[in-house]
């Protein structure tokens, strides 16, 4: 070989080596140095993260019945840039959709990636869009809020937003139980979108939410709300409210308000209607209570049911002067008759007796000034002044119901604590929850604390038999053949939005049956109805309502608790409970 | 014989052996005696390149087909969970649909279209104090007003 031959030759085999070098370096930097951020791209490319979304957890009734469940529906996007023929695609979807074909060929012209054409439909009319294959239109699936009983309970119940996220109501209250916990899933897919077998991969599976079991009876809530509305129809009423609850454990079996709303379609309802009127309203409760004025009293042992008192149509205290509802001579009434004929001026004189500073205690002792610990948003406390802060008339109005503010839900838990032999059991909505493997938890024991002795209770449960049964009695509409009911009217003034005076009235009854052993209470409670007495517009609906619950509940009449005898001046009967 | 001229440089050494028998037996058969060649037997070495060959072959195959199982479980799986899933949907649309036929308002609203009404009365029997309680029947306290007898608690 020349010597030419054998350079070239040379620097043939030393090119070689520089390239395999180069190669070698570059190697080092992908495998060692940098290998790190390549095998992250890598990853990136091939895999994907996907977000499994739990499923909502569902509201049961007492009876296992549901009130909220959540179903699987498909949602049907576009990406408009891909899609050639707008208006062909709008004419080929819009009828199957129910849209306005118009709109949504203007939807898919958008320049934008990404458009939502229906959201959430049911899935058999997704299959439909899906069948006719048009390039750049996909669905997913999504889940929906469903409420089978329509809008029974609604403001109980509340309502869910797009996202499925709790608004309000007890879906709010409970979003955190009941939305459970997404899940995720990874995978390797190839550059198709298809998963690669045997590729890495990595589920986590979300846990699907609770299910809550309420205190509801769905068919008294129907019957209830069935009854409220019929009273807001006859009676011209603005609005109302109706609660059924079992004394002795505080359940509530009924909670309504009217006008009612429906859950499945909240856009169609004003904000003011979904509010919860029975839990996040007060009112002045006037004449019903009456009830705390005459516990307390008795329970001091200030007056019995027999004592007689003088009791005029009228009563000065400073510069105010209080009258009865109707005008009448001086005339003696038993204690008993002054609730029974629910008078202004001989509950007055009695609440003199007791004194600010006890009458107060008592109200706070029936929960007034405090919400009752019910588990719902914004639930009110109410309104009770301090004594220190009461002027001298103070102690007119607030004996009869004026100057102070109740919920519907305070003044049944204070008629409750009554038909509770004198123990108030705080109310619940909640039976118990129902974890995602099954596991059934009750809820906790209802506080209880005690109000006023049981001999008391009886006491006064005994008066307010006379309030339907007696002869002057304002709440005859309210009795239930075959059963003894114990309860109280009431009409009173609503103050003006703005303060100053009031206008309007709100007519209200409230009770427990039966008598003897009660079983049930029930608060009714409407605004402006007309006529504005409790006793005419509340009372009857009151009827209804008990009369339904009890048969459904088949609770029969029970034993009876009687004031035995006429109320005389000179012998005034006994006050005896014939139960045990 | 003649022979290739030696390369300068490189010795040839001629293979010599002894043949018993001397020349005559060396042509009787065409076979040389005492000469034995190799044909038809494969040695060791080529017995044992072939089995590992054979068994790596088996291997691969092996891991083949049990990576085939491994994704066709996979699907299965996958198509398993799917199917779950779909079962679990439907069965909670049944109890959706179940629900919305149970709803009170439909109920009453069929109930009212059979010309079902709710009644204005309701019949109770009350027992005298002391007897045994009929089961399913309310019993009643000391005021029973009844004798035993079926009567109509509730007027009209």
């Amino acid at each position: 070989m020349t010597k030419r031959a054998s350079f070239r030759l040379l620097s043939l085999f030393c090119g070689f080596i520089l390239c395999l070098l180069a190669l070698t370096v570059r190697l080092v930097f992908v495998q060692a140095l940098d290998s790190d951020k390549y095998h992250a791209l890598a990853a990136d490319q091939r895999e994907r993260r996907i977000v499994l979304a739990p499923q909502r957890g569902s509201i049961y009734d007492r009876d296992g019945s549901e009130l909220a469940i959540s179903l699987e529906m498909r949602t049907i996007y576009a990406n408009p840039r891909f899609i050639g023929d707008a208006p062909a695609a709008a004419a080929r979807m819009a009828p199957v959709l129910g849209l306005d074909q118009g709109e949504l060929a203007r939807k898919l012209a958008r320049d934008v990636g990404f458009v939502y054409v229906a959201r959430k439909v049911d899935p058999q009319v997704a299959s439909k869009v899906a069948a006719m294959a048009i390039p750049g239109v996909e669905t997913v699936g999504e889940s929906k809020r469903f409420y089978p009983a329509g809008s029974l309970g609604g403001q109980v119940l509340g309502f869910v937003g797009a996202e499925n996220s709790g608004l309000g109501g007890l879906e709010g209250r409970y979003d955190r139980l009941l939305k459970g916990v997404a899940g995720e899933i990874l995978m390797e897919r190839d550059p198709s979108g298809r998963s690669i077998p045997g590729g890495r991969s990595f589920t986590k599976p979300p846990t699907a939410g609770d299910d809550i079991v309420l205190t509801i009876d769905r068919e008294i809530q129907f019957a209830t709300e069935a009854a409220l509305a019929r009273a807001l129809s006859t009676y011209k009423a603005k609005g109302g409210i109706a609660i059924v609850m079992d004394p002795s454990t505080g359940e509530v079996l009924a909670l309504a308000n009217a006008p009612s709303f429906d859950p499945n379609d909240v856009e169609a309802s004003d904000s003011s209607v979904r509010k919860n009127r029975a839990l996040l309203d007060v009112y002045e409760p006037g004449s019903a209570n009456k009830v705390i004025t005459a516990s307390g009293a008795i329970e001091e042992g200030i007056v019995s049911p027999r004592d007689v008192m003088s009791v005029a149509d009228n009563h000065r205290i400073g510069s105010k002067v209080f009258h009865d509802a109707h005008p009448h001579a001086t005339v003696d009434m038993t204690f008993a008759e002054i609730i029974q004929r629910s008078s202004n001026v001989g509950t007055i004189k009695v609440a003199q007796k007791l004194g600010k500073v006890r009458l107060h205690g008592y109200l706070a002792k029936f929960g007034y000034g405090k919400p009752t610990g019910l588990d719902f948003p914004g639930e009110a406390s109410g309104i009770l002044p301090r004594p220190q802060t009461w002027s001298t008339p103070s102690i007119g109005t607030i004996p009869i119901g004026q100057g102070v503010a109740v919920t519907g839900m305070q003044i049944l838990s204070a008629y409750s604590t009554l038909a509770n032999d004198g123990v108030a059991v705080q109310p619940r909505l909640v039976k118990a929850t129902i974890d995602a493997r099954g596991n059934r938890r009750p809820s906790p024991q209802a506080a209880t604390r005690r109000v006023i002795s049981a001999a008391t209770a009886k006491v006064v449960t005994a008066i307010l038999t006379g309030v339907i049964e007696g002869e002057d009695g304002t709440g005859h509409l309210a009795a239930i053949p075959g059963y003894q009911v114990a309860g109280k009217t009431g009409t009173a003034q609503k103050p003006l939005p703005g303060g100053g005076g009031y206008g309007g009235h709100i007519g209200s009854f409230i009770g427990y049956a039966p008598a003897g052993s009660p079983r049930l209470a029930v608060a009714v409670i409407l605004d402006e109805p007309s006529p504005i007495w409790g006793g005419i517009t509340a009372a009857p609906t009151f009827k209804e309502i008990m009369q339904f619950s009890l048969r459904h509940l088949g609770i029969g009449p029970g034993p009876s608790i009687t004031i035995e005898g006429k109320s005389a001046i000179n012998s005034p009967p006994p006050v005896t409970p014939t139960s045990d | 014989m003649a022979s290739a001229p030696a390369r300068s440089g490189q010795l040839q050494r001629p293979r010599l052996k002894v043949i018993p028998g001397g020349a005559a037996a060396r042509t009787a058969g065409g076979r040389t005696p005492g000469v034995t060649k190799h044909r038809g037997r494969p040695s060791a070495r080529l017995k044992f390149a072939v089995a590992s060959a054979v068994m790596v072959c088996s291997l691969l195959f092996a891991l083949v087909l049990l990576n085939i199982m491994v994704v066709q479980s996979s699907f299965k799986l996958a198509d398993l969970q799917s199917s779950v899933l779909q079962e679990q949907a439907d069965y909670r649309r049944m109890r959706y649909e179940i629900a919305q036929a149970e709803s009170p308002a439909r109920v009453a609203e069929a109930a009212g279209a059979l010309g079902l009404r709710v009644p204005d009365r309701q019949e109770y029997i009350i027992g005298r104090p002391g007897s045994t309680p009929i089961k399913g029947l309310a019993s009643s306290g000391e005021d029973a007003k009844g004798d035993g007898e079926l009567k109509a608690v509730l007027g009209p």
